[in-house]
């Protein structure tokens, strides 16, 4: 399928770029506390670039038996496309890196039942008034990239996701909670995420009212990942090539406090934006992004490297049938030297955020946040409180990360954010009232 | 097609099942800022198969139709592991028919080349203004054949033809960024994304005299919203609690969302309709073969339906509405809306404003997010209503509430019903966009939470 397309796509074009994912994924899903349903989905995704009389065009399908209209698309949306600032590359080595599980591939339906229905008893054994959601999701994908420069590669991984939600409504009170994992290993032991859901449940049984005011705020390592969006954002490429990142021409200067190291690793062990090339066949990489705060790389696909005269950084990802973009793969903060106890036993007044909503409203290009806190405790004298409603936070990422108290010496894999818990000075809270 | 289809189903070992059969076919342009950031078609053939045992669902997506019997069995045996309990479906009548999509003029004859050409143009447009710091043109078209087999007898093939284009203007001094949209998608043809120069110059002046509005100051106001954002508030703030599937299996919910509940004023009507002709959100049939019918959610200010599946109506005993939707035939269909709107009353701008005194006018939406009976709004633009007239620009406006307290203030309803579609859509689990329009009147609610900086 692919030669053929690559063959026909020579003789109408001067260069092109063949890509190919096919998908098969069985997602088992548990709503109200029941078995709800078990899926089988295949998907396959053709998509064909070219470059020609130096433009760039493409097209996709997932119907094979169209080649000659893809190409017949490709290139003539060629007519109109942009400059291309690249050529497809040729074969080089790629890394070893660790994507594919075959107890993911070989996991069966009914463990997969069992695992859902295990969680869910343990839950419902210590709350019985809770409404569980529990789904279990196994992939395995291949992905296929040949071009005219003689790149030829093919890469099997496969994706385990599991989530655990539960619900307790309770005097007109929701209380939402959820734990869970992303991976391309197998998860085969749900405890933690059950400990975890049944923990939360019970600290916010108490309530309290929010601080109002500036104050340390701890973000646990999964709301940290809130925060690393931001920064994600500001080194992608394709915004710093527009000039709408924050971060554009200042490579070598201090932008976040020293504590701060963060690098992009795609050959992170079972990562869950793990992959041996990208999605443009480069070979990938970990990217130093912020070295002690130092900027010190942005994150490119071909294209945008090339309108930059950079290099790609292996950073190319593609949406669904679309031209491939930067995207970052694992986005890893390092950890600092503080635990988790130590951050919060210094907290005088202050806020714990574990949950957040309302993360896409702000001025996500400048840094700015304002979110709701959906699971959040208040922290007195080092010791949570209880649980804060209708609570706001608000500040900008490039500021409070120049305002870190500590970092936790350990990290958490939430999907393809790693990350340690971090405790921030000054960090504007409002209450609802 | 369909003999292919009802063939397979033979192989069907379960209460019910059903096959649904797709061919797409798209095509988008984007630019961003200066650069043709897309332009590309996209063209589908896929296919899934959903099948019923004690209740459970199984569910198998495909892209190759040469082997539905297998996909067949797949879907039968994965419901066996799931059902326990007794398949419930409300009955509707068997549809037997070919639904062919009416355009005035169809997307798909019109040459690629025309419409980069039309996007360039209006991008020129916005661009070319002074202090507009960036653009975004984006156009969309998509067609779509669906074919529908079920064991119930039901043999059904839909077409459908999408198009549509969104304009965005950001205005930039400083630190200070400010953006404005407009953006037409339905069902009616390429012709509604033509002829959009004024709005161009629109949302260009919009997101400049933004630069120059003061951020609203925080507080309880008595707030009019203009049509866009009423028919957005229609929709996300309470269409969604509607959807029967949030709350069939979960009984505090339940009792919510309890029908013969007051949830507004005498004169609040909100009403969900996909025969609206050729709205964005606008079918003969959904997903599951049932015929989508005007359903009134909130009649004389009192709950009075919700949307339904054929499951879901038939676990709570009330009538299936034709509102199981899937965006592709990757997903089964799921509760969803389609037209959703507040009906229009008697008020018009003029007065409404002038019995308003003093308040805010706020118009457009910028987006928003719902947890449960909590709404939180941005709206595009706003006003000081200063002894019954529109005074300074505001900026930085976000309503916030609770949406059974918001409903019962709404205290007067204009005249001026308009729907909204675009490229948008809504979102819903894993599936998005899903085409829908949303639209309403002016309205006015009193003592509405607008959150500000100061």
């Amino acid at each position: 399928m692919v030669e053929r397309l690559l063959e026909l796509a020579r003789r109408k074009a001067d260069a092109a770029e063949v890509h190919l994912v096919e998908t098969e994924s069985r997602p088992i899903q548990f709503e109200n506390n029941d078995l709800k349903y078990v899926h089988t989905k295949s998907s396959r995704v053709l998509s064909l670039r070219v470059i020609h009389r130096g433009r760039i065009g493409f097209a996709s399908t997932t119907d094979p038996s169209t080649s000659e209209r893809l190409v017949a698309q490709a290139v003539e949306s060629a007519q109109f496309g942009q400059e291309a600032k690249f050529a497809f590359p040729p074969s080089a080595a790629c890394p070893d890196v660790a994507v594919y599980d075959p107890r993911v591939a070989d996991f069966p339906v009914e463990q997969g039942i069992q695992l859902g229905r295990d969680a869910i008893a343990r839950v419902l054994g210590e709350f019985a008034d809770v409404q569980c959601y529990v789904e279990i999701s196994k992939s395995v994908g291949t992905e296929r990239i040949a071009n005219t420069s003689g790149l030829a590669c093919e890469e099997r991984r496969t994706g385990f996701d599991c989530g655990l939600t539960a619900v307790r409504v309770r005097d007109g009170g929701i209380l939402w909670v959820s734990d869970g994992e992303s991976s391309r290993a197998l998860v085969a032991n749900f405890d933690r995420y059950t400990a975890k859901v049944t923990g939360d449940i019970r600290q916010a049984e108490t309530e309290a009212a929010a601080p109002t005011g500036a104050v340390p705020v701890l973000f646990t390592a999964r709301a940290v990942g809130l925060l690393l969006q931001f920064l994600e954002s500001a080194v992608n490429g394709k915004l710093v090539q527009k000039g709408a990142s924050p971060l554009v021409g200042r490579l070598g200067e201090q932008v976040l406090g020293p504590e701060v190291t963060i690098c992009d690793d795609a050959t992170r062990p079972f990562g869950d934006g793990s992959v041996a090339f990208d999605a443009e066949g480069v070979p990938a990489q970990r990217t130093p992004l912020f070295e002690r705060g130092v900027l010190r790389s942005y994150l490119f696909d071909l294209q945008t490297a090339g309108m930059l005269g950079a290099a790609s950084t292996g950073n190319a990802g593609r949406g669904f049938a679309a031209v491939p973009m930067p995207e970052a793969s694992n986005f890893v903060l390092e950890p600092g030297s503080a635990t988790f106890d130590g951050l919060l036993a210094g907290i005088e007044r202050g806020l714990l955020v574990d949950e957040v909503i309302g993360g896409g409203q702000s001025n996500v290009l400048a840094g700015e946040f304002s979110v709701n806190v959906s699971l959040g405790f208040l922290v007195e004298r080092g010791e949570r409180v209880g649980r804060v409603k209708d609570c706001m936070v608000a500040g900008n990422v490039f500021e409070i990360f120049k305002r870190i108290r500590g970092l936790g010496s350990t990290q958490e894999v939430h999907g393809p954010i790693v990350a340690p818990p971090v405790c921030f000075d000054g960090v504007h809270v409002a209450g609802g009232d | 097609m369909e003999q292919l289809l009802k063939n397979a189903l033979g192989h069907a070992r379960a209460d019910y099942a059903e096959i649904r059969a797709e061919r797409r076919a798209s095509a988008r342009v984007t630019y961003a800022g200066r650069e043709l950031e897309d332009i590309s078609c996209f063209s589908s053939v896929g296919g899934c198969v959903r099948a019923l045992v004690r209740g459970g669902w199984g569910f198998v997506s495909f892209n190759d139709l040469d082997d539905l019997p297998r996909y067949v069995r797949l879907a039968c045996e994965q419901a066996e592991l799931v059902g326990r309990t007794k398949s419930l479906l409300a009955p509707v009548p068997p549809a037997v028919e070919s639904v062919a999509a009416k355009v005035g003029s169809d997307p798909r004859e019109v040459p690629l080349a025309q419409k980069e050409a039309l996007c360039r143009h209006y991008n020129q447009l916005i661009l070319g203004r002074p202090r507009v710091q960036t653009s975004s043109v984006r156009y969309r078209d998509s067609w779509a054949e669906t074919t529908f087999v079920s064991t119930d007898g039901a043999c059904l093939c839909q077409e459908e033809v999408f198009c549509g284009a969104s304009l965005i203007a950001i205005a930039k001094d400083g630190t200070n960024v400010q953006r404005a949209h407009k953006g037409v998608g339905d069902l009616r043809g390429y012709q509604v994304v033509e002829g959009l120069d004024a709005e161009c110059a629109k949302v260009t002046e919009r997101a400049v005299a933004l630069l120059a509005a003061e951020p609203v100051r925080g507080g309880r106001y008595t707030v009019i919203v203009d049509p866009a954002l009423a028919g957005v508030f229609a929709h996300e703030a309470f269409g969604h609690l509607s959807e029967a599937d949030f709350v069939y299996e979960n009984p505090p919910l339940r009792e919510m969302m309890q029908l013969g509940r007051r949830f507004g004023p005498d004169h609040l009507g909100i009403v969900d309709d996909p025969t609206l002709p050729d709205e964005a959100g606008s079918y003969r049939y959904d997903s599951e073969g049932t015929p989508g019918r005007r359903t009134h959610l909130i009649q004389d200010g009192i709950l009075v339906n919700r949307l339904h599946s054929r499951e879901t109506a038939a676990k709570m005993g009330e009538e299936p509405t034709g509102n199981a939707r899937a965006i592709s035939h990757q997903y089964q269909p799921i509760v969803r809306m389609s037209n959703t709107y507040i009906e229009p009353r008697s008020w018009a701008l003029g007065d409404l404003l002038a019995d308003t005194g003093q308040g805010l006018y706020v118009r457009g939406s910028l987006g928003g997010q719902t947890e449960m009976e909590m709404f939180t709004f941005s709206a595009e633009e706003a006003f000081a209503i200063r002894d019954g007239r529109l005074a300074e620009r505001l900026r930085e406006v976000v309503l916030t509430g609770n949406v059974f307290e918001t409903l019962a203030n709404i205290d007067a309803v204009g005249n001026d019903l308009e729907f909204y579609g675009g490229l948008g859509g809504c979102g819903k689990g894993e599936q998005s966009p899903l085409r829908v329009s949303t639209g309403g009147p002016h309205i006015r609610i009193r003592n509405c939470l607008v959150g500000g900086r100061q």
